[in-house]
């Protein structure tokens, strides 16, 4: 048999390298399985992975893989910080965005893995926690000004020691959250995850020898990075740029993106970024980091394990003092949808672009897909008159940016076109759980950015209190992107639709209810309509419905050059109105929408081209 | 060499002239940016769809062919904002 690396043949290593993909594997499967919190079991707002000794990346997992350089950044810092008093058994609790994190509320679970003594590797993850004692309920905070107002943080402290957990931290820990049982639960699964991934190491080591299994490591490493270097050395040497605008509090941030690749290496330089924000829409160093590499592991190492070799190529330069690398104390709880989102879409941008300057590589393109994040956290007193905490994740039915030879995933699911896995909770389960009642979830005709190939379609749903011993809860919004269009386009396509918060005050819909007649959208509903801002904290009670809609997908391609029987086909679908067919993709139809009239259709286009002189040519 | 959907790059160095790959028609040489050259115009974000925001805070940028109108590229920015210039090294 052929040697790959020293003493380990072909089969061997690729038996060992996805023993290693299937080990994060079951570790996420531990960690919904366990968790009954539905930001773990049903949203997968959660990471795993495993790590090499000195903490380098050695198998991104399922999960955000934004957080993979997070937690490699974590293990780093343990491993320098309690060298002398690491031991076998222990697992590190750290959350701290100026260390590793990427804001509070992503509690980073780290533990060594040993063998005959030695520390050998580290496996870790991350969870979402439901509330982690920030001034505003659930962890995402538009009234924060300082990091100290975000809740607990910490820099790493032993929540297990010797294979003990220490019941004394972690009672402190769960005393501070608001919703204690929710976080034991994230804490509790999140300790048993770590531990199936040290026991399967640990039988792996014992069935094929720490040698064969540290020079995998070490191979699987430079696998990827010998892979990576030479897919990019296929791709010409440009510099792609693109920009990202948060809209929020009446000011905009900008945030430019300049991405060189110059031989086998690949720059991704945010200079010109706005100064940071005075709210939490700022993003650590960390979160800038892992939005980009984010991209990278999605769309230039596919085929290749997600581990260092993909880092090393990489370069994030982002200035600090700015809303891409703010400077501590300033608030960050809101970076994971704001600053870190930015950061990935221009990323997903410039990649996509650099891919689309290669014939062999085009075929790889993809449109920024829910770019902006429309976050909602509830909170008040339940149906059983406890208080409670938890959030309302319809915005991650998502919607995905359309490809260079196909239309976007309609409610994709996840967000930013790279984290598929996240998935919105089901109406069902949240109205069982919470005092809430959905009047309509569904997808949302004319949110795909058109193009030759359209950008997914995202959705809109409506809720109110319902069985609320107090008639009202709060909410807390903390959302961006409705003002600025986050999910870009490529090559001509246009955005994806906007999004929307607003508060419907009818009364005429309970009546409605009381005679079983379900109002299943809001056109013709008489209301007094208010809209909200993105970032909002308020009451929901009796009488008042609240709307979301979230960002579509962006298009990619002249909307002009799109086949006009798709077009016929989304009208049918409900995708798109008939009203954008005809004045977006100039198609025109005979008898309703039976048939395209393919001779007006040409005249119509030939028409809207016409109109495309522009006002000057410099 | 293919640079887009509807741009592509002829020669190299000096050489390097940039043409629209619907039409062929040449849109610019080595001595500025084929943004720089061809016809562009600013919209309001309404004309995306009837869902995109009505703010005029930023703007639908786009660039076309001078010879068959073909929607080469498109920007959202800010009015005025400098063009957004990929600039190929090779």
């Amino acid at each position: 048999m052929t040697e790959i690396l020293k003493g380990v043949d072909k089969v061997t290593f690729e038996v060992l390298r996805h023993r290693l993909w299937q080990i994060t594997d079951e570790m996420a499967i531990m960690l919904k399985r366990v968790s009954g919190s539905p930001s773990t079991a049903q949203v997968h707002d959660f990471m795993v992975a495993l790590y090499t000794k000195d903490g380098e990346i050695l198998s991104g997992g399922f999960g955000v893989p934004w957080h993979i350089t997070s937690a490699s950044a974590a293990c780093k810092y343990v491993a320098k910080k309690f060298a002398s008093s690491i031991h076998e058994g222990d697992t590190f609790l750290l959350n701290d965005p100026y260390l590793a994190a990427i804001h509070q509320s992503d509690v980073y679970l780290v533990t060594p893995i040993h063998h005959m003594g030695k520390l050998v590797a580290w496996c870790a993850n991350f969870v979402h926690v439901t509330d982690i004692g920030a001034i505003d309920p659930g962890g995402f905070s538009p009234r924060a000004t300082s990091v100290f107002h975000e809740g607990m943080r910490f820099k790493g402290v032993k929540i297990v020691e010797a294979g003990e957990l220490r019941t004394d931290l972690f009672d402190s820990i769960i005393g501070m959250s608001r919703e204690p049982g929710m976080v034991a639960l994230d804490l509790r699964s999140q300790i048993a995850s770590n531990n199936v991934a040290k026991t399967r190491v640990a039988d792996l080591i014992e069935k094929h020898g720490w040698k064969t299994i540290r020079a995998v490591m070490k191979g699987l490493i430079d696998f990827t990075e010998k892979g990576f270097r030479a897919r990019l050395s296929e791709l010409p040497d440009a510099t792609w740029r693109t920009v990202q605008h948060i809209d929020i509090l009446g000011k905009g941030y900008r945030i430019p993106l300049a991405m060189t690749k110059k031989g086998t290496d690949l720059r991704f330089d945010f200079e010109g970024a706005s100064p940071q924000s005075p709210r939490g829409l700022n993003c650590t160093y960390w979160g800038a980091l892992g939005g980009v590499m984010g991209a990278v592991f999605s769309l230039l190492c596919f085929g290749f394990p997600w581990n260092e070799g993909a880092l090393r190529p990489v370069t994030v330069v982002a200035p600090e003092g700015s809303i891409i690398n703010c400077r501590y104390p300033s608030p960050v709880s809101i970076s994971t949808v704001a600053g870190t989102i930015s950061a990935a879409n221009g990323a997903i941008t410039t990649i996509s672009k650099m891919l689309g300057s290669s014939d062999k590589y085009s075929h790889e393109m993809l449109a920024v897909g829910n770019g902006c994040s429309c976050v909602i956290r509830q909170a008040g007193i339940n149906q059983e008159g406890a208080y409670y905490v938890s959030g309302l994740w319809d915005w991650l039915s998502g919607s995905s940016g359309a490809r260079s030879y196909a239309d976007g995933v309609d409610t994709s699911g996840g967000q930013a076109g790279i984290m598929t896995m996240m998935q919105a909770t089901n109406i069902e389960s949240t109205e069982s759980t919470y005092p809430l009642l959905y009047m309509f979830r569904g997808q949302s005709a004319d949110s795909g950015g058109p193009g030759k190939f359209r950008g997914g379609v995202s959705g809109e749903c409506c809720f109110t209190v319902y069985d609320a011993p107090e008639k009202r809860i709060d909410l807390i919004i903390s959302g961006w992107g409705v003002e600025a269009a986050a999910s870009t386009g490529l090559s001509g396509g246009y955005p994806g639709s906007s999004a929307r918060f607003a508060m419907y005050k009818a009364s005429e819909v309970e009546p409605l209810f009381k005679k079983a007649k379900i109002t299943t959208d809001l056109v013709g509903v008489k209301a007094k309509v208010e809209e909200l801002p993105p970032q909002w904290a308020g009451e929901l009670s009796e009488g008042k419905y609240m709307y979301l809609r979230w960002a579509g997908g962006g298009g990619y391609g002249d909307p002009l050059e799109r086949d006009v029987e798709l077009v016929r086909a989304d009208i049918e679908k409900e995708l798109i109105s008939k009203d954008a067919a005809t004045g977006i993709y100039g198609v025109v139809f005979r008898d309703g929408i039976a048939s395209v009239d393919k001779r007006a259709t040409l005249a119509k286009r030939k028409i809207l081209r016409s109109r495309r002189h522009g006002e000057k040519i410099r | 060499m293919r640079l887009s959907e509807y741009v592509e790059g002829i020669g190299t160095g000096k050489k390097l002239r940039i043409r629209c790959r619907s039409c062929r028609k040449f849109l610019s040489d080595s001595r500025g940016h084929w943004k720089e050259k061809v016809p562009h115009k600013e919209y309001p974000l309404k004309r995306a769809g009837s869902l995109m925001s009505a703010s005029t805070k930023y703007v639908l940028r786009e660039f076309y062919c001078p010879s068959c109108r073909i929607l080469l590229d498109l920007e959202v920015v800010e009015p005025g904002e400098p063009f957004l210039l990929d600039e190929l090294k090779s």
